[in-house]
């Protein structure tokens, strides 16, 4: 390795060090440099020894665990796009369509959203951060698989700039920029993230589908298990009428649904939280605080609904976990440690408050059907104050201690 | 019995682990250093000009906002020189030394006989008073002041400090004369600790007037601040006195015979030292008097202390004032191809992101490396994990970049006991206990 640690250090030396032509992309070699080669910082004070993990080991462990996610997203993707037209769903076929469905999707968002973070490490001269890296693969396993790429490049634009670099970059952010960026899609294009047409690649949605004769299979609806949910009335079964709509336990656990890439399949969701909570990346309280939050929830609505209202009021609270990006969302969004609440005791509250709010807004309210991610952005905004109620009573049990 | 346990501390797996073998290294060193630089709090003001001929018992410098605190030589030679580092502040005096040594007439003292006062203008006059430390600010004993409570340093956890059990063990007696010398300091507890795991330590219950903690095997357990926050926690204005068990021997000697004695027993370690062992050599020894030749290839860093509170020394330097251990750590110059991708057999890490949390080594070649990037703090977490004084430094931390040091001593500042934890496993590389530091020293300067 030594050829190339010469060669970046000739590189550096000629073109990037102050006074050199390349000098104000400096921010941009730097993080090329490290990416590469660890950079040879030692201690001159005590502690003389530090932990070998750093945030960019830290981030990719988020990496590592949303590969489940990934791929079976992928595979759904081509699956649910095989079946609206009756073609064959062997592995490969569906691994194939759905490649071509998703990782242009994925391209466009490390893309566009590095770009953002690279413009914005050189003219504000910091480091490129490593958050970025989780925010690039977060976001567009948030999307429909026909999502336009223009509108996943302008969403993550809008999640780098806005929701994090103004604020200063990873650490300084208020809210979860993937979240931010999907949240800035979902009302400014509400048409290409939402409603029934959406979730499924159907011949209208695949321009270079040629061979496909283009008809949709008999009975083909293309809504998502909650938006069925939602629209049942309250005096069928919904359990039954789910059922008639191809949505059941298995199905909806294994994530061959309807749905955004990465968020339907609860299975491949615990894979990741299992591994997050082991590698300590992930805080269990998070993520066990939001499921009881709205296993809660859910339950109380069920037992105290009439009839008259709504189906989904009379969902069981295991459905809601499995449906939706109820599980995404509170394996990989509640446990952002950045924008989470930071205090043990507030990671619960925090967690709870959001399963809370996330099953409140998609029974109660008629206009969304899914709740999760308005539910994690307000509770962003809430995190600093319980971590300051939690910090509060921190302080006076501590005075209580020294008098 | 008392017992401190608590949640959090951190044993650091660091290889280069000493040999319970003592050797003796007591030939008189040609050079000797007194160093100023580790002394918390001091400054200095040199009373000796470099090429003075100086006799055991002479002044070497006083503190300079209260000039009673004397730091004197225990040595007969000449001044050879007087290093001071940025905006003259003195690093160290460093003495070549006569063949003869007679460690001076200093005077004896007798506990029984003699009053606080009179003990306290000995411990001044005999240089012995910089020996004594004060919490919470960890800082020099200031002699208006009286402790509260006093703490013997009888366990340091430190990875490949001195195990005082082993150094301590058989010296009840001494350790009973020392205790009743300081009893002429306070009123209060008298404490020492005691750490089951490690080797046989003396007998406690033959020495009167103290009192025991007992305590887990876990650094920083056997620091003054994490037993008094744990047993017998400090109110506001008060304060407590820290002293190390060898020191305290040493006193008692001086006490008794009059004698001033520089003997300490160390340890070399770290994983290029060829033999890592116990020695019994002279406090500020240089660093080639302990060595010799016994060093592995590489790129060195000499540690004069352990490596969460000591203080880089040079191949040519010397130990510390109080130091009584020498580290010797490979430079964490290396650069990494595609670190953070490696599954990370022997990478040691408090997380566990690393496969070697599945498959643990018995110890881990460390460097000095930071083995990262600076970064903003992403709430990790890691740091409230190991701290051992329930602080959540985390938010400590940033109390005290905003300069907020009503909310940053309610979250705990002075309860910090300095132990580097916080800073060891950040993931983002901030220098948290420095940050604490800081903050710990502004808010002294106010009081």
């Amino acid at each position: 390795m030594k050829f190339l640690l010469d060669i970046l250090e000739n590189t550096k030396q000629k073109l990037f060090m102050p006074g050199k032509p390349l000098e104000k992309a400096f921010p941009l070699f730097d993080a090329g440099e490290t990416f590469l080669f660890s950079p040879a910082h030692w201690a001159t004070k005590a502690p003389f020894v530090r932990d070998a993990v750093d945030t960019k080991r830290y981030m990719s462990m988020v990496i590592v665990a949303l590969i489940p996610c990934l791929l079976l997203g992928i595979y759904n993707a081509g699956y649910q796009a095989q079946m609206s037209v009756n073609e064959s769903i062997g592995f490969m076929e569906c691994m194939i369509k759905g490649s071509i469905l998703v990782v242009p999707i994925v391209i466009t968002s490390y893309a566009v959203g590095g770009m953002w973070e690279g413009l914005f490490a050189c003219v504000r001269r910091h480091p490129i951060n490593e958050g970025f890296l989780v925010t690039g693969m977060l976001f567009p396993l948030t999307l429909p698989p026909t999502i336009p790429l223009w509108q996943v490049a302008i969403g993550i634009s809008f999640g780098v700039v806005i929701g994090k670099e103004v604020f200063g970059g990873t650490g300084m952010n208020i809210l979860n920029p993937a979240l931010t960026a999907r949240a800035f899609c979902f009302f400014t294009y509400p048409a290409q993230i939402s409603g029934d047409k959406v979730w499924i690649a159907t011949p209208d949605h695949i321009w270079w589908n040629t061979s496909s004769p283009g008809e949709l299979v008999d009975g083909f609806s293309g809504a998502t298990a909650l938006a069925k949910a939602a629209s049942t009335p309250g005096s069928q079964n919904i359990i039954e009428q789910l059922h008639t709509a191809h949505f059941n336990m298995s199905n909806l656990f294994l994530g061959l649904v309807p749905g955004s890439i990465g968020e339907t399949s609860t299975l491949a969701c615990l894979i990741g939280a299992g591994f997050l909570v082991i590698v300590g990346v992930g805080n269990f309280r998070n993520i066990l605080g939001t499921i009881i939050g709205g296993v809660f929830t859910a339950s109380v609505l069920a037992a105290v609904a009439p009839d008259t209202l709504p189906g989904i009021f009379h969902l069981p609270a295991h459905y809601h976990l499995v449906m939706g990006g109820f599980m995404f969302g509170a394996v990989f969004m509640t446990t952002d440690p950045v924008s989470s609440a930071a205090t043990n005791n507030g990671r619960w509250v925090y967690g709870f408050l959001i399963g809370v709010v996330a099953i409140i807004i998609r029974v109660v309210n008629p206009a969304y059907p899914e709740g999760m991610m308005l539910a994690i952005l307000f509770m962003n905004i809430f995190a600093p104050f319980i971590d300051y109620w939690v910090v509060k009573a921190h302080m006076k049990r501590r005075k209580a201690f020294h008098e | 019995m008392l017992r401190s346990e608590f949640r959090g501390g951190y044993n650091l797996k660091i290889a280069g682990r000493p040999e319970q073998t003592l050797e003796q290294l007591l030939d008189i060193p040609e050079t000797i250093a007194v160093k100023a630089q580790d002394v918390p709090g001091l400054k200095a003001l040199v009373k000796v000009r470099e090429g003075d001929k100086i006799k055991a018992g002479d002044v070497l410098w006083v503190h300079k906002p209260d000039q009673r605190i004397q730091f004197v030589s225990a040595w007969n030679g000449t001044v050879q020189e007087i290093k001071r580092g940025k905006r003259r502040v003195l690093i160290e005096v460093i003495l070549k030394l006569d063949k003869q040594q007679g460690f001076g007439k200093f005077g004896m003292i007798n506990a029984e006989k003699s009053s606080e006062q009179e003990f306290v203008d000995y411990l001044l006059k005999t240089g012995m008073w910089p020996f004594f430390k004060s919490i919470p600010f960890h800082c020099m004993a200031d002699p208006e002041q009286r402790p509260r409570d006093i703490y013997i340093v009888t366990t340091d956890l430190e990875p490949h400090c001195p195990d005082l059990n082993y150094v301590l063990a058989g010296k009840e007696q001494k350790l009973q004369q020392g205790v009743k010398l300081l009893r002429l300091l306070t009123r209060g507890n008298i404490f020492v600790s005691q750490c089951k795991t490690s080797a046989t330590g003396p007998n406690w219950s033959a020495v009167d007037d103290i009192r025991l903690i007992e305590v887990q095997p876990t650094y920083p357990a056997g620091h003054p601040s994490v037993l008094s926050y744990h047993v017998a926690p400090l109110r506001r204005n008060e304060c407590a006195w820290t002293i190390n068990a060898q020191d305290l021997l040493a006193l008692v000697d001086l006490t008794e015979t009059g004698r001033w004695n520089p003997k300490r027993i160390m340890t070399v370690a770290g994983s290029l030292a060829t033999r890592p062992r116990y020695i019994e050599t002279y406090l500020g020894s240089s660093v080639k008097h302990i060595l010799a030749d016994d060093v592995k290839e590489g790129d060195k860093t000499y540690l004069s202390g352990g490596v969460f509170g000591g203080t880089e020394t040079q191949e040519d330097g010397y130990l510390g004032f109080a130091s009584t251990s020498l580290h010797v750590l490979p430079t964490g110059s290396q650069r990494e191809f595609l670190r953070f991708v490696w599954p990370g057999f022997d990478k040691y890490s408090f997380s566990k992101t690393f496969v070697s949390s599945l498959f643990p080594q018995e110890e881990y070649n460390m460097t000095t490396s930071i083995q990262g990037e600076d970064r903003a703090c992403i709430q990790s977490g890691h740091c409230e994990q190991v701290c051992p004084i329930e602080v959540l430094p985390q938010f400590l931390f940033k109390a005290v970049m905003a300069s907020d040091y009503d909310e940053a001593e309610g979250l705990g500042l002075r309860d910090c006991a300095q132990c580097g934890l916080c800073t060891y496993v950040c993931p983002s590389k901030i220098d948290l206990a420095g940050i604490i530091r800081d903050g710990l020293e502004e808010v002294r300067k106010e009081s």
